[in-house]
C-alpha cells in the first residue's frame, strides 16, 4: 500500500472514530437552553456543532474507506500474490 | 503457343510448367550423438484437491468485500434509522439510550445508506466496463 493510501486510511479512521465519540458526548451531555439571556452552555454548542458536522464527517470517512477498497480492487490481479508496491 | 510460359506471371501456375528437380540431399557427417543418459522417471504431480481456477474466474476479494459492505451499509443504515425512531417515539425506552441512538442515526444513517448504494452502483460500473473491454 502506498503511503498516501495509508495516510488516507488513517485520516478516514480518525474522522469516523472522532465522529462517533462526538456523537456520544453530544447525546449524553445536557443540551437544553431556555433562551432567557443567560450564557449558552458549552454542551449546547457542542450538540449543535455535532448536529451540523457529524453527517458530513461520516460521509467523508465512509466514502474514503469505500474509495480505498475500490482502489485496491481495481489494482488487484489474480496472479499477483504479493503487492509489489509494498 | 498454348504451352509457352508467359514471363509476366508466375510459371508455377501456368500450363506446361515442370518444376525443377529437387537438390540432392547432402549427408552431413558429424560427431556421434551423445549417449542417452538414463533419467529417473519423474513422478507425475498428484492431483490437487482443489483444482486451480481459471484466470478469469477468480473472485476479486476487495470487490467481494465491497459487496458485503454495501449490503451491511444499506441494511444497517435503514435499521439504525428505524430503531432510533422507535426509541424516540415510544415511552418504554429510556430517554438516554434513545437520545444516543437518535444522534447516531441522525449522523450515520443517511451516509451509510447512500454510500452503500453508491458502492453497488460503482461495482456495477466496474463490471460493465470490464465486460465492455472483454474482461470478466
Amino acid at each position: 500500500m502506498r503511503w498516501a493510501e495509508r495516510l488516507v486510511a488513517v485520516i478516514a479512521g480518525l474522522i469516523l472514530v472522532g465522529t462517533i465519540v462526538a456523537c456520544y458526548i453530544a447525546a449524553t451531555s445536557p443540551n437544553s437552553y431556555s433562551g432567557d439571556g443567560s450564557d449558552i452552555p458549552l454542551s449546547f454548542y457542542l450538540t449543535q456543532v455535532v448536529y451540523g458536522l457529524a453527517p458530513q464527517f461520516a460521509w467523508v470517512g465512509l466514502g474514503a474507506g469505500a474509495g480505498l477498497l475500490f482502489l485496491r480492487g481495481l489494482r488487484w490481479h489474480p496472479l499477483a500474490e504479493t503487492d509489489p508496491e509494498g | 503457343m498454348a504451352d509457352e510460359i508467359d514471363p509476366r506471371y508466375d510459371p508455377a501456375f501456368q500450363r506446361g510448367f515442370t518444376p525443377p528437380p529437387a537438390p540432392p540431399r547432402i549427408e552431413v557427417v558429424g560427431p556421434p550423438p551423445p549417449a542417452v543418459v538414463q533419467q529417473q522417471p519423474v513422478a507425475a504431480p498428484e492431483p490437487r484437491d482443489s483444482p486451480v481456477e481459471p484466470f478469469s474466474r477468480r473472485v476479486n476479494p476487495y470487490f467481494a468485500a465491497l459487496w458485503a459492505i454495501a449490503a451491511v451499509f444499506v441494511i444497517g443504515g435503514a435499521g439504525l434509522y428505524l430503531v432510533s425512531l422507535r426509541g424516540l417515539y415510544s415511552a418504554s425506552d429510556g430517554l438516554g439510550n434513545s437520545r444516543v441512538l437518535a444522534q447516531f442515526a441522525y449522523a450515520f444513517s443517511p451516509p451509510l445508506m447512500t454510500i452503500g448504494l453508491a458502492i453497488v452502483i460503482g461495482l456495477i460500473f466496474v463490471k460493465a466496463a470490464r465486460l465492455h473491454n472483454g474482461r470478466s
